[in-house]
């Protein structure tokens, strides 16, 4: 379990949560929504580790304002939004990197593994700095991947903390990513993902926090929080959630008008 | 190194085997040179007469004997700590400040070693007969070194709030203390006269021609601990390549691994700059070499630059020795005149891959 | 210095035989040498031994303060004898750890300083008496210079060191500069600034020299006079109105050796010429 008690970011003067309380059970995909600005972001940098908090975070356990960073990194892999990368290595050496610089170093090479997870097969001697975006973002997430191998390890579940895991990537993509998410999820591991994608959100997450204003306003089932009225006065535009006949193709839009 | 260069060409087949015979090859090229390098001098003596006279129970030629075991041997042993640990300092120091131009001096090692030298060779003179006795020619170096570590202390304190240093604001305070420092250097040097400032000159355009055994006593442990050490930081190092919040994520004490890379790098490079005085070029572009020819991974990289740095100061200063003999040239000007070209030949025939 | 030349005499002693291989290390010891009809000894010299010309031809060992050990045992000398100064310090405990007699004598910009540093070298080659000849004849050459610049109408002298960039750095007091203009009968103009130093334009013209005295080199350090004059700082200058510069060899001008006489008559007679 992830969990989030009484957790508060100040910047400067500015409150950026606000006693935010949050949960993530292992086994589901919970993803963290609302619109730009709202904290989604600062709350999954302070379930990482990367900004302080007032408040109690923890990841199976661990306290994570006190554990040490390999403490931390043997239980979570993190995914940032970008990721820059300072020197010419190759895919297969920054996945490698996942797997050396953390913990589970000593395993067989997971490089090539974790890269067809993420649909690069082959991309392994290629030159990071001639991937395309997306690639790029597939890259990182197979790091990751290498990190945290096992959904569930030794001492319990394993989590993927994912920054906007899509934002950069074409929809076949997308969905490639998210089934990976669902896949780790229903192996036993955890998965928070910050999302912009409602209806992606909607196909994959079993769990969802919908944040304004620096404060979770509901989290729940899906259904439970993706309400006319939640998505509409979060996001203060008007929006209807509708659902798609079964078995039928449908585009949906993003967002509908009054 | 041509060689080295060409295998660049078939870079991304997997490089850390290629890394490995490229220890083996560096490991052999750097016996080879520092044998060369106790047959090469004004002199013409060989160690093998030396040698042959020790073995044989014959007295020793003194002159002989001063030449192999009073000059070339601890210049070769301080080209080799040299040339090792300003390379390595210069892989830490890239690593840290995630840019491949970053070198040592940005820590501000270099611009308080040479105030350091400077106040000693322009000031020394006005020390009590007694401490200038004492101290002897130890006085430039031990003042460099102090030098050296004072402005590291200071822009470490500057850029440090709340256990997380910064090492932006590092890089700024570092501009700012050596424009501090080059107007404090610039008072003395309007001080100096003729022969202090001509001991000057030749002190920034650094030499191994003042090795004496105890300097390199006195300079090897701290040279040591940043070669030897700088390898342990190598996974911590890889991961900062991805940015601090990454390695972070990955297991890295990024503030821990900040605070040794400084550390090591003030050792290594402090005691570089007191016994050689100014050298530079070896902290950027042997890393960058090996990072063309065998990537960027640290726990290479760092071995590899060693044994690359140390190969090539122990050959410049070969050069330096011989070229103009019986008098030498500043092996600072070796290395600039053999090796500025050598860079830009292989900037220019891998532009593709500065291209990041 | 003493006790150089004492350790030099312990380690000679021994062996009495005369040295032969010497190395000269400071050009006003190599014209010393010279002087003393000594040279055929001589098996090195250093970069600053430029005269007379067939010291040229002698092995140069580098530059006084950036010895090279190796480079120095090379010409495998017996004796070294070096104006003060010679460096690097570590350089100069090797050669004494070679047991190679490294003798010092001491500088200075006085005629009895030349006379000492005749009678030291000359001591260092165990040549005395011919030591006592060469002091005696150059005491003679320098007085009598020295007399004839008694008859130069004192003028203000700045000897321009280097204008380099357009930057004047000049000789004040304490100088080999000031002596030797004061020798020849002048006056450094550059009052309340010690040793060489780079003076601003103002100073210069504050200096107000009746004559301008540079060292004579050829290539692009040669200054035309033309640009001399129109400097910014010289131009103001009673030099610059009536376009006095006297021109001399460096070594002859400020190496405070053999020469010494010569130097002060040709100054002076520049200067009076000039003023004419």
């Amino acid at each position: 379990m992830l969990t989030a008690r009484n957790l508060s970011v100040r910047l400067g003067h500015r409150d950026i949560l606000r006693d935010v309380d949050f949960t993530a059970q292992a086994g589901e995909v919970t993803a963290i929504v609302g619109p730009n600005g709202s904290g989604k972001t600062t709350l999954l940098r302070a379930l990482t580790g990367d900004t302080a908090f007032a408040g109690t975070a923890t990841i199976e356990g661990l306290n994570v304002a006190q554990a040490k960073p390999w403490e931390l990194a043997a239980r979570r892999g993190v995914l940032p939004q970008f990721t820059g990368v300072a020197f010419p290595f190759t895919v297969a050496e920054i996945v490698r990197l996942g797997q050396s610089t953390g913990v589970s170093g000593g395993a067989p090479d997971l490089g090539e593994l974790a890269l067809a997870r993420v649909g690069l097969t082959g991309f392994g001697p290629r030159a990071y700095h001639d991937l395309s975006g997306g690639e790029q973002q597939r890259t990182q997430l197979a790091r990751v991947l290498a990190q945290v191998w096992e959904p569930v390890g030794a001492e319990g579940p394993n989590w993927l903390i994912l920054d906007e895991p899509v934002a950069s990537l074409d929809i076949a993509h997308q969905l490639e990513v998210m089934t990976l998410a669902r896949d780790f999820a229903q192996a036993g591991g955890g998965v928070v993902a910050v999302m912009h994608d409602l209806n992606l959100t909607a196909m994959f997450a079993q769990s969802v926090a919908l944040m304004s204003g620096g404060r979770i306003v509901t989290q729940g089932a899906v259904d439970a929080v993706f309400t006319d009225e939640n998505l509409s006065d979060a996001y203060a535009c008007a929006l209807r959630v509708n659902t798609a006949p079964a078995r039928s193709t449908y585009i949906l839009p993003h967002a509908a008008s009054a | 190194m041509v060689a080295l260069a060409d295998i660049t060409a078939r870079r991304h087949k997997d490089r850390s085997h290629l890394a490995r015979w490229v220890m083996l090859g560096l490991a052999a090229a750097l016996a080879s040179v520092s044998v060369a390098s106790l047959f090469v001098g004004a002199t013409g003596l060989s160690p093998l007469a030396l040698i042959g006279d020790f073995l044989a129970g014959r007295p020793l030629d003194l002159r002989a004997r001063v030449v192999i075991v009073d000059i070339r041997l601890p210049r070769l042993a301080l080209g080799l700590l040299v040339g090792a640990a300003l390379a390595v300092s210069g892989v830490v120091m890239q690593g840290l400040f995630r840019n491949p131009l970053a070198d040592p001096g940005l820590v501000g090692v270099s611009a308080g070693a040479g105030l350091g030298a400077i106040m000693a060779i322009v000031l020394g003179g006005l020390l009590p007969p007694a401490i200038g006795a004492a101290t002897g020619y130890a006085l430039v170096p031990v003042a460099a070194f102090v030098g050296g570590w004072l402005s590291v202390i200071a822009l470490y304190t500057v850029a440090t709030r709340g256990g997380h240093t910064s090492v932006a604001t590092m890089l700024l305070a570092g501009i700012a203390l050596a424009a501090l420092v080059g107007a404090l250097s610039g008072i003395l040097i309007y001080l100096a006269d003729d022969a202090q400032l001509r001991t000057l000159t030749f002190w920034g355009l650094g030499s191994l021609a003042g090795a004496t055994w105890g300097k390199v006593l006195a300079a090897a442990p701290l040279m040591l601990i940043g070669i030897f050490g700088a390898p342990f930081l190598a996974r911590g190092l890889n991961g900062l390549a991805l940015g601090e919040a990454a390695a972070r994520h990955m297991g890295v004490d990024v503030q821990t691994l900040k605070r040794l890379a400084i550390l090591l790098v003030a050792a290594a490079v402090g005691a570089a700059v007191a016994v050689s005085g100014g050298i530079g070029f070896v902290g950027i572009v042997v890393p960058h070499l090996l990072r063309l020819s065998t990537g960027p991974d640290h726990r290479y990289l760092l071995i590899n630059s060693a044994l690359l740095g140390a190969v090539i100061l122990v050959l410049a200063d070969m050069i330096a020795r011989v070229v103009v003999a019986p008098a030498e040239l500043p092996i600072g000007i070796v290395m600039a005149i053999i090796g500025g070209p050598f860079f830009l030949w292989i900037l220019l025939r891998r532009r593709g891959l500065m291209e990041m | 210095m003493i006790r150089a030349l004492l350790l030099s005499t312990l380690v000679t002693l021994p062996t009495t035989a005369l040295a032969e291989r010497v190395l000269s290390i400071g050009g006003s010891v190599t014209e010393i040498i010279y002087a003393l009809g000594e040279e055929d000894r001589l098996v090195g010299r250093d970069a600053t031994s430029t005269y007379p010309a067939e010291a040229a031809a002698l092995p140069d060992v580098g530059y006084i303060r950036q010895l090279s050990p190796e480079g120095v045992l090379s010409v495998n000398p017996d004796l070294i004898v070096s104006e003060t100064g010679a460096g690097p310090v570590e350089a100069v405990e090797l050669l004494r750890a070679a047991a190679v007699p490294f003798v010092e004598v001491t500088d200075g910009y006085t005629e009895d300083a030349v006379l000492r540093k005749i009678r030291d070298v000359a001591a260092a080659l165990d040549v005395p008496d011919k030591g006592e000849d060469l002091a005696a004849t150059v005491s003679a050459d320098l007085d009598a210079a020295e007399a004839v610049a008694a008859g130069v109408t004192p003028q203000r002298v700045l000897f321009v060191l280097s204008a380099a960039g357009g930057r004047i750095t000049a000789a004040g007091e304490g100088t080999s500069a000031q002596a030797i203009i004061e020798m020849a009968g002048g006056v450094n103009a550059l009052e309340g600034i010690e040793g060489y130093k780079q003076v601003s334009d103002e100073a210069v013209t504050e200096a107000a020299p009746d004559v301008i005295l540079m060292m004579d080199r050829t290539g692009d350090h040669a200054l035309s006079d033309e640009d001399l004059f129109t400097h910014p700082a010289i131009a103001a200058t009673p030099a610059a109105r009536t376009a006095r510069v006297v021109r001399m060899d460096g070594l002859l001008l400020l190496g405070f050796g053999p020469r010494i006489g010569e130097a002060v008559r040709t100054l002076a007679g520049a200067l009076s010429e000039s003023a004419g």
